[in-house]
């Protein structure tokens, strides 16, 4: 359902991130736009001739079933690092449900394979830590593209590092395989990646046909981390301070 | 189709708007009697109606409706009324919406109104969608709407503007680049209709 709205925002030429509750639509603070607009066509390259290829051949080969149980598996191995990111952010709540899901889904679900706990009502959130620096008053930084990470802000590159280090698979050591968790590393992101881009690929599609899909992305990406970072929620009392004039450009 | 004149109840008065013309909108989309061409042009006679075209097409491009010629803003209106009913029917008809059900609603000012409703839809999974209504001349309109998504309000015609504006921006303000980008986008949404 949200990716067919999402869907639907960029058909209608609006990239999606909209205007967001306490930030003037078109205030991002994008200072390296030269340079982002040089990485973002490296990443549409990227992703034309590799990644949307390689997604292509993985949904192929591998069904829908299948790539529901990947991913609700690689959520289920998030859930450490959400817990740990609810809690920082006083989100007593939301920690509890993050702990009950990944004990329901790692143990009735089949080592996370099954979202059984979704399936009962206990809805999946995300957290990181870049939020949680948020939450935390530390400012964003200016809008950034990287090559092959995508769009990001210093806050949340800087958040990411510590999510992988507060990651127990990160510092898991097999003593009869000392290169396994290299390779449960790599697998694991392969996997995401190609899992991400099947489900994100009407979205790309749209984003592309956009008039101007740097703006797009960067209006999407801004926006939707600025709800994340209030879980969803909406202050309805402050939810249209910042609408535009409609009249101010009337003949 | 509707036309309540304002008073001094506007919140009532606009609830009432929306409500009565939303579901007009919608139902026109549902009607099994119409075939496609009929469905197409009953669609876009209610919306020509529940909507200001001409404010949200000066609105998307700004500082530029002033700066475009005479001949490039009439092109430019005609062909951005074409793509934006050609995305509301492509979009609304695929949401499959069976009913609009207005929850509250709040006024910027006593011309500009925002109403709070209800999409509800027949896979059960409803829609939060806001409507900004103006009052013009004795005439509610809707000039633009902000879909839910996951907590994040986006304002369909801001977005629209975003964009267009950084077009126009790049392209030396080219009316010619923008109406070509838009052709383009709406020829692509008409080879999706559901015939």
């Amino acid at each position: 359902m949200t990716q067919r709205i999402f869907a639907a925002v960029l058909a209608m030429g609006l990239g999606a991130c909209a205007s967001t509750q306490n930030a003037e639509p078109g205030m991002i603070h994008d200072p390296y736009e030269g340079f982002n607009r040089q990485m973002f066509a490296f990443n549409t390259g990227v992703d034309k001739y590799a990644l949307g290829p390689a997604a292509n051949v993985y949904e192929t080969v591998t069904p829908e079933f299948g790539r529901d149980r990947v991913g609700d598996f690689l959520h289920n191995l998030k859930s450490p690092v959400i817990f740990v990111n609810d809690v920082l952010q006083g989100e007593g709540d939301r920690a509890g449900d993050t702990f009950a899901r990944f004990l329901v889904n790692t143990t009735v679900g089949v080592a996370g394979l099954w979202d059984v706990a979704g399936y009962n009502g206990m809805e999946k959130h995300a957290e990181d830590f870049g939020q949680t620096l948020a939450v935390w008053g530390v400012d964003s930084g200016p809008f950034l593209v990287l090559p092959l990470v995508g769009p990001t802000t210093p806050r949340d590159l800087f958040g990411a590092g510590i999510d992988r280090a507060l990651d127990p698979l990160t510092w898991t050591e097999f003593d009869n395989n000392p290169d396994l968790d290299d390779h449960i590393a790599i697998s694991r992101s392969v996997l995401g990646g190609l899992n991400a881009r099947v489900a994100l690929d009407d979205e790309i599609k749209q984003l592309n046909a956009q008039p101007e899909p740097y703006i797009a992305l960067r209006r999407i990406y801004s926006s939707q981390r600025q709800a994340e970072i209030r879980n969803g929620r909406i202050n309805e009392e402050e939810a249209y301070d910042d609408l535009p004039d409609f009249d101010e450009f009337e003949e | 189709m509707l036309m309540i004149a304002p008073s001094t109840f506007a919140d009532v008065k606009t609830e009432a708007y929306v409500q009565e013309n939303a579901s007009e909108v919608l139902a026109s989309l549902n009607d099994p009697s119409l075939d496609a061409e009929e469905r197409t042009e009953k669609f876009n006679t209610y919306m020509d109606e529940f909507t200001d075209m001409t404010a949200v097409s000066n609105f998307a491009i700004g500082k530029y409706a002033r700066r475009f010629t005479e001949d490039e803003l009439a092109r430019y209106r005609k062909v951005f009324r074409e793509y934006a009913l050609a995305v509301y029917e492509n979009e609304l008809d695929a949401y499959r919406g069976e009913a609009v059900i207005v929850k509250d609603s709040v006024d910027r000012s006593a011309t500009d109104s925002i109403v709070n409703t209800v999409i509800k839809r027949q896979d059960g999974k409803d829609m939060d969608v806001r409507w900004r209504v103006l009052t013009r001349d004795g005439k509610y309109q809707v000039v633009d709407v902000a879909l839910n998504l996951d907590g994040n309000l986006i304002w369909l015609a801001i977005e629209q503007r975003a964009q267009f504006l950084a077009l126009l921006d790049r392209s030396n303000g080219s009316a010619e680049a923008l109406i070509d980008k838009i052709e383009s986008m709406k020829r692509n949404l008409e080879a999706e209709k559901r015939s």
